[in-house]
C-alpha cells in the first residue's frame, strides 16, 4: 500500500482510468458513483484545505503585522536613547549580541574637560530660562564639534564637559591627542563668534571656556552593578586633564606634556608652568596652544597692514596667546563690519 | 514498527508507541519537502492503523504551527484514523491548543469534521 502524500489520489485517477481504457466507452452505473463519491471527497479536503490555509496566513499576517509594530516601537525607542548615549556606544550597544556587563579595559586615551569660567556667577545672574537656552545652545555647538571630529561625549556636569578620543575606536594615540586639540582650538574658536552673537542678542556675561587636555592609560568601560551601569573612564590621567583644565586661562586650551609630545609637529605651543598638584606625584609640564599650524603654511609672525593718513597697523601674531588671537579675530570681523556698514554689534 | 523522530526548528516531534498505542505529533510543521519528511512515517502510521486494536488508539495533536502540505498530510491521517473507527476500533483524537491560541484550536475543530466514530477531544493547555 502506497501511502506517500498525494498517493491516494493518484491511486483514484489509475484506477478509473483503467477502468475507462478497459470498458470500451460504455459506462458503468456504479463505478460512476464510486469515482463521484472519490471526487466529492476530494473536493471536501480541497475545500478544507483551502480554509485551513487561509486561517494559516491570515494569522501570519497578523504576528507580521505585530512584528512591524514592535519594531517601529524599537526603533522609537534607540532614537530616543541615541540622545542620551555617545554615538559610538549607541553604534556597539546595537549591533553587538545584547550582552552589556561590567566590564573594563585599560587603554591609552586622550581625555578632555572644559566648563565655562564664573559660570555659578553667570547662574545666578541670569533667568533660568534664559541660562538654559543659552546652555543648551553652548552645548550643541560644542558637541556638533565633537562629532566631527571623531570624539566620544562622555557626559555634561553642570557647564562642564568630559570627552575623551581612544575608545571605541582609535586611529593611533598621536592621531587621537591631535584631533582632541583640533577639537578644541575649534571650540574655542566657534565660542569667541557665539559669545559676539550672544551679546547682540542681550547676554551680558560671555561663557568663556577653560580646556584642559591629557594623555594618559585610563580605564575604559561599564562601571556599576549589573543593574545600572555607565560606559565611562576613570584613572589618575583622567583627575589630571580635570587639573589642568581648572589651570587654563579662560578661552585658551591647555594641555599636558604627554599630550604636547604627540602633537608638538602640528600645534604651536609655549610652556606655562610646571604644576605641583596635591595627589598627583609627578610635577606637571603644562603647554598653552597658541595655533594650529597648517602643513603648507608659509609663517608670517608680524602681519602689516597701511593705512591711508594713519599709522599703520601692526599685529606680531606670535607674541599672541590663543585667546587674544581669537578676541583679536572677532574684533577685526566687528571693524570690517562697520566698515562695511553693517549696523550689527 | 515504532519509531520516534526528534523534531526540528522546521519538522514535529513524531512518534509511535504500538505497547501503548499512542501516536504523537509535537511541534511545528513547515518542512522543505513534505513528501521526503512524511511518506516513511506516515507509511508506518497508515500501515499501524489499517490493523484492528484491542485497546484504544489515542493520537495526540501537540502542534504550534504547521503548513497547508502539512495540513495534507494531517487530513489523510485524520481519515485512516476515522477508518479504523468505523471498523470498529476505539479511536481517539486528542488536539492540544494553547489557551489563548484560538487560531490552533479552530484548525483542531476544522480537522474534526471529518470525523463521526472517532472519538475527538480538544485539550487546552496552559
Amino acid at each position: 500500500m502506497n501511502t506517500s502524500v498525494g498517493s491516494k489520489e493518484d491511486e483514484i485517477i489509475s484506477k478509473y482510468k483503467q477502468i475507462a481504457e478497459e470498458s470500451d466507452g460504455k459506462v458503468d452505473a456504479d463505478h460512476l458513483v464510486q469515482l463521484t463519491d472519490s471526487y466529492v471527497q476530494l473536493q471536501k479536503s480541497l475545500l478544507r484545505l483551502m480554509r485551513i490555509s487561509d486561517k494559516n496566513e491570515s494569522r501570519l499576517q497578523a504576528i507580521s503585522n505585530q512584528l512591524s509594530k514592535e519594531q517601529e516601537k524599537i526603533q522609537g525607542i534607540a532614537n530616543r536613547l541615541a540622545k542620551y548615549l555617545p554615538t559610538q556606544i549607541y553604534k556597539s550597544i546595537f549591533s553587538s549580541d545584547g550582552t552589556q556587563e561590567i566590564k573594563t579595559q585599560r587603554k591609552l586615551l586622550t581625555v578632555f574637560f572644559s566648563d565655562i569660567q564664573g559660570f555659578t556667577n553667570i547662574s545666578s545672574i541670569l533667568q533660568p530660562e534664559s541660562l538654559t537656552i543659552y546652555i543648551n545652545r553652548y552645548f550643541s555647538a560644542l558637541s556638533e564639534i565633537a562629532a566631527k571630529h571623531g570624539a566620544t561625549i562622555d557626559k555634561f556636569i553642570g557647564d562642564a564637559m568630559m570627552i575623551f578620543f581612544g575608545d571605541p575606536e582609535s586611529k593611533g594615540e598621536a592621531e587621537d591627542a591631535l584631533a582632541c586639540v583640533r577639537m578644541a582650538v575649534e571650540m574655542q574658536a566657534k565660542l569667541f563668534e557665539l559669545n559676539a552673537e550672544w551679546k547682540s542678542e542681550g547676554l551680558e556675561y560671555p561663557f568663556t571656556t577653560r580646556i584642559g587636555i591629557n594623555t594618559g592609560w585610563c580605564n575604559v568601560g561599564n562601571f556599576g552593578c549589573s543593574d545600572r551601569m555607565a560606559y565611562t573612564i576613570i584613572g589618575g590621567e583622567v583627575n589630571l586633564a580635570a587639573r589642568i583644565e581648572s589651570k587654563c586661562e579662560a578661552g585658551g586650551v591647555l594641555m599636558s606634556y604627554e599630550t604636547y609630545a604627540l602633537v608638538k609637529d602640528h600645534v604651536e605651543a609655549e610652556p606655562r608652568e610646571v604644576l605641583t598638584l596635591k595627589g598627583i606625584l609627578r610635577p606637571v609640564k603644562t603647554y598653552a596652544v597658541k595655533r594650529l599650524i597648517d602643513d603648507n603654511e608659509i609663517r608670517e609672525e608680524t602681519l602689516e597692514l597701511s593705512l591711508p593718513n594713519q599709522e599703520p597697523l601692526r599685529i606680531n601674531s606670535a607674541q599672541l596667546t590663543m585667546p587674544e588671537r581669537l578676541a583679536l579675530i572677532q574684533e577685526l570681523k566687528y571693524m570690517t563690519n562697520k566698515l562695511e556698514g553693517n549696523h550689527h554689534d | 514498527m515504532n519509531f520516534e523522530i526528534q523534531a526540528t526548528p522546521r519538522t514535529p516531534f513524531l512518534m509511535l508507541n504500538t505497547k501503548s498505542y499512542r501516536i504523537v505529533l509535537e511541534g511545528e510543521s513547515y518542512p522543505e519537502d513534505t513528501k521526503k519528511f512524511y511518506d516513511e512515517p506516515m507509511s508506518t502510521l497508515h500501515k499501524f492503523l489499517g490493523m484492528d486494536h484491542p485497546e484504544n488508539v489515542v493520537s495526540q495533536f501537540k502542534l504550534k504551527y504547521f503548513n497547508s502540505s502539512s495540513a495534507k498530510v494531517l487530513l489523510d491521517l485524520f481519515l485512516v484514523i476515522e477508518e479504523a473507527a468505523v471498523r470498529g476500533n476505539k479511536m481517539t483524537i486528542e488536539w492540544h491548543f494553547t489557551k489563548d491560541d484560538d487560531n490552533m484550536r479552530e484548525l483542531g475543530e476544522e480537522f474534526s469534521e471529518e470525523l463521526n466514530q472517532a472519538e475527538f477531544k480538544l485539550v487546552s493547555i496552559p
